[in-house]
């Protein structure tokens, strides 16, 4: 038997053990190529996707990247825990250190590589179905499906190295014990954990100073960075020293502590703190991603309200605006390239404000407005009376009450009559129609403006020549001279943009929600071994299954929901700060739904966990 | 004197792959009090009948009476607490939980029923100085030798005043000098408390601590032999006996007292 059959066959035989890590292993490559395939997206990557989302996106993919190694760690060294007296039995059997590496390592490319290809091959397959139950949910058009070259790069990129490294990392581990301890294996008990007051006092001043500055600091690059590594620390620190000093709390309450199951389950929790800390820091990071990502960009779906124009594109010129002439020709080019049968009309308005807010609207006189809506005939024009067309409400404050009967100019003494508020006719600002007279009498204190006006079917085919006339006269940020609307880029905006955030932020939250789930599954898979003993061992001096199935839910009711806490705290703080600075208004709405929405996945997650944990130990334990 | 455990005609057949009669029509009784040793070569199905007798597996057939009651015929949620109230268990390998110090470890039976914390404690310390291990309660299973460990699963055994006492091979992984201090302790057990206990080792020399011991060959019982006034005597007797046996030679090779 040659080495190479003997890795091979080493695997087949202790199938159980390979299968865990395998199976995590291909989680992780499958989350990361996920990840990837969306991030590299042809669809995203030429749209105009908002900065925010962007930045969010390049954030969420290191995220990742760090947590896919720390995955691949956790699993590994899981792994060889299970493991580790077979090494020592090969040692002593006399297999030389040179052959103990090369199995190692071909043990590593081998279960490497064939996690990288079911992983690939599950992430394409989960890819599509998110990509089409994603784009259901949010009402856009799917995502369709591409060859993801850059994705698939990246993805063996990363991981084969990193099986390789880790390998490498195991033989560092196996050289540097004794045989043994090797032999020993994971029998070899661990100490009780003692908490330290400085390290807790350090672990509290991190979190109350990462929320502290949440609440308060201003934000910009520097202080973000600050807040989240301390939130991080803090987080670590909170698990691994707080919950000791809980642990030994709990211990010293003897009336609690050895009542039932109590004393079980508190020396469990005590025992294992270690694994615990970095279990728990990793799943409440990984899910206050999740749970921020999903509620903030939420969010957009809710900020903007669709506003209605008559027109495909309007373009106002004011009178200082010299390439007004220039700027119509080029819209008229894009439209004749496209071969678009387009409409023009041009009025003369008055640009003003009004109330006392002295909000921008357009004066337009009864025959001009007649042109633009037809229907006006029916309604005769009294002199010094006007309809105003627009929205009463914008972005949460009025810009004219409802019942308002009288409409006060800028710069004008008398006060026009309302004889009625009808909704919006243009996307450029509110329009107010008065009849000719007042009109000219206006027109005295005013400056005139042109106002183009576009008509053309097929509305939502024109996103590229929109963008480009915008960029044209408006530019990156502001012309003073020349206003643009177009309701292609409206629509995208408030339809398109929204929905393919709120995918965005579903789709970074499921794949956190996953990685956090997937870490849980597995932690407890693992030790679920070394638990069945235990259980039979205590069934054997008279615990009752009840009594073993009230223990383990109280365990694993801990493991799911106590980082979920946190997580929902620290979720908080970070809508708070995105809310205060980024100009988000309704965040904690969408992020109390966010959380809600995770909060019962993971309830789902749990009873069906939970369901087939205990089902297996009950079989094991009382057959 | 009454019988405090009743073993009627118990067959016992492991279903697998193959069918295995691993006991066959095994009868005996047990006096309250009495300290009954089991023999028998390895294989002859020894832990099969102790683990039939505690209940952590079902007869195929036969009865089995325990102070009155028929532990069989109980309920799941019944039986656990069956155990609890009227068993005592000690293992070969201890059985301790490493995630507890030794205190709690004795104390565990207790805080399931939910005994008053000032009575566990009372109880503890009666217990433990008895058996001599009060000064190493707040150790952990791998800081203490093996027959301290052992003592501690004793200790954790009787403190609900079990009316059975079971022991597999409780000396199993010992060495001879914590064998004696073991055996020693359950039969000062046995003699104050009048503990009512059932072993089964393939040591002679801790069998010969017993009043009785029963011998299985292949899952049948072959003999029976009582303990006179002297222990050696005892001894040289199960060891005539274990030789007729056959089998299990290698540990006749161990001889110690
Ligand atoms: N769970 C089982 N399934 C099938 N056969 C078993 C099982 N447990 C024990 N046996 C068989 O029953 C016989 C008696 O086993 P056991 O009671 O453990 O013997 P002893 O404790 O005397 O060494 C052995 O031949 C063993 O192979
Ligand atoms: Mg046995």
């Amino acid at each position: 038997m040659t080495f190479p059959q003997f890795a091979y066959k080493n695997i087949t035989r202790n199938l159980r053990a390979y299968l865990a890590f395998y199976l995590s292993s291909s989680f992780a490559v499958m989350i990361f190529f996920m990840f990837a395939m969306f991030i590299f997206h042809p669809a995203l990557e030429t749209g105009y996707m908002n900065n925010i989302a962007k930045k969010g996106m390049v954030f969420a993919e290191w995220v990742i990247f760090v947590f896919s190694i720390l995955f691949v760690l956790y699993s590994v060294s899981a792994f060889l825990k299970t493991r580790k007296s077979e090494f020592g039995i090969l040692t002593i059997q006399g297999a030389s250190p040179k052959q103990l590496r090369l199995l190692i390592t071909l043990e590593n490319v081998f279960i490497g590589l064939a996690s990288i290809i079911t992983g690939i091959i599950g992430g394409t397959v989960l890819a599509k179905l998110f990509f089409t139950a994603g784009s259901y949910i949010v009402e856009m058009e799917p995502l369709e499906l591409y060859f993801p070259l850059k994705a698939l790069g990246i993805t063996i990129g990363v991981f084969l190295p990193l099986f390789v490294l880790i390998s490498q990392f195991t033989l560092f581990i196996i050289h540097s014990e004794e045989v043994v301890s090797l032999l020993k294996g994971s029998v070899k008990p661990k100490r009780e954990p003692k908490p330290s007051i400085p390290f807790s006092i350090l672990g509290m001043m991190f979190l109350g100073g990462g929320f502290g500055m949440a609440l308060f600091a201003g934000i910009d690059i520097g202080s973000a960075v600050i807040i989240t590594v301390c939130t991080v620390i803090g987080t670590y620190l909170f698990y691994s020293q707080l919950s000791v000093w809980v642990l030994k709390l709990l211990k010293r309450n003897k009336k609690f502590y050895r009542k039932g199951t109590n004393l079980l389950w508190i020396s469990d929790l005590m025992y294992r703190v270690k694994d615990n800390a970095r279990l728990f820091f990793i799943v409440s990071i990984v899910s206050a991603v999740a749970f921020t990502a999903t509620g903030t960009l939420a969010t957009y779906k809710s900020m903007f309200t669709t506003e209605d124009s008559l027109y495909e594109m309007e373009f106002l010129s004011y009178s200082s605006n010299k390439d007004e002439n220039e700027q119509l020709t080029y819209i008229q080019q894009q439209f004749e390239q496209k071969n678009i049968d387009y409409e023009q009309s041009k009025f003369k308005v008055i640009e003003t404000g009004q109330g006392s807010s002295n909000y921008p609207v357009l004066v337009l006189s009864y025959k001009d407005g007649i042109k633009i809506l037809p229907e006006l005939k029916t309604s005769k024009l009294e002199e010094g009376k006007g309809v105003y067309f627009g929205q009463t409400e914008r972005e949460g404050y009025t810009v004219l009450q409802d019942n308002t009967t009288d409409l006060q100019l800028n710069n004008q003494q008398m006060s026009i009559k309302l004889q009625s508020i009808e909704q919006p006719l243009l996307s450029l600002h509110d329009v107010l129609v008065v009849d000719e007279n007042t009109f000219n009498l206006l027109k005295q204190g005013n400056e005139l403006v042109t106002f183009y006006a576009f008509q053309f079917a097929n509305s939502k085919e024109n996103l590229d020549i929109s963008q480009k006339i915008h960029d044209h006269i408006v530019g990156e940020t502001y012309n003073p001279d020349a206003r643009y609307s177009s309701k292609a880029i409206e629509y995208y905006q408030t339809v398109q943009l929204p929905s393919l955030s709120l995918f965005i932020g579903l789709f970074i939250g499921i794949i956190f929600f996953l990685a956090a789930g997937s870490f849980l599954y597995f932690r407890l898979f693992t030790d679920l071994y070394e638990e069945r003993k235990k259980y039979k061992s205590l069934a054997k001096i008279g615990l009752s299954e009840k009594e073993m199935v009230k223990n383990a839910n109280i365990q694993m009711a801990i493991l799911f929901f106590l980082p979920f806490l946190l997580a929902i705290v620290e979720t908080g703080f970070a809508l708070q700060v995105l809310q205060r600075e980024g100009g988000f208004s309704n965040v904690f709405q969408s992020g109390v739904i966010t959380i809600l929405g995770f909060l019962g996945l993971q309830l789902l997650y749990f009873i069906v966990i939970r369901s087939s944990y205990i089902k297996n130990l009950k079989e094991y334990v009382y057959r | 004197m009454a019988d405090l455990l009743q073993v009627q005609d118990l067959n016992k057949i492991y279903d697998g792959k193959s069918t295995f009669q691993a006991l066959t029509n095994i009868t005996f009784n047990v006096e309250k009090g009495e300290f009954i040793g089991v023999m028998g070569p390895s294989g002859s199905g020894k832990t099969t009948l102790l683990n039939l007798i505690s209940t952590i597996d079902r007869p195929t057939s036969g009865q089995v009476i325990v102070n009155g009651q028929e532990p069989h015929k109980l309920k799941k949620g019944k039986l656990a607490e069956f155990r609890r109230k009227e068993l005592g268990f000690v293992f070969q390998d201890f059985n301790l939980l490493d995630t507890l110090i030794l205190e709690e470890n004795i104390m565990l039976p207790l805080t399931l029923e939910s005994v008053d914390s000032g009575e566990i404690d009372k109880k503890v310390q009666a217990i433990t100085q008895k058996l001599g291990i009060d000064l190493i309660l707040n150790k952990r299973t791998y800081e203490v030798s093996g027959g301290q460990k052992q003592r501690t699963a004793i200790a954790r055994a009787i403190i609900h005043q079990p009316s059975l006492l079971l022991a597999d091979e409780p000396t199993g992984n010992l060495d001879s000098k914590s064998s004696k201090d073991v055996m020693q302790t359950l039969q000062m057990i046995n003699e104050k408390d009048k503990t009512t206990m059932l072993m089964v080792t393939h040591d002679p020399s801790a069998a010969s601590y017993c009043d009785r011991v029963i011998f299985i060959k292949d899952g049948k019982l072959y003999n029976e032999v009582y303990k006179g006034t002297n222990q050696k005597v005892f001894f040289q007797q199960i060891l005539d006996v274990l030789s007729m046996l056959g089998g299990d030679s290698d540990d006749l090779s161990t001889v110690r007292l």
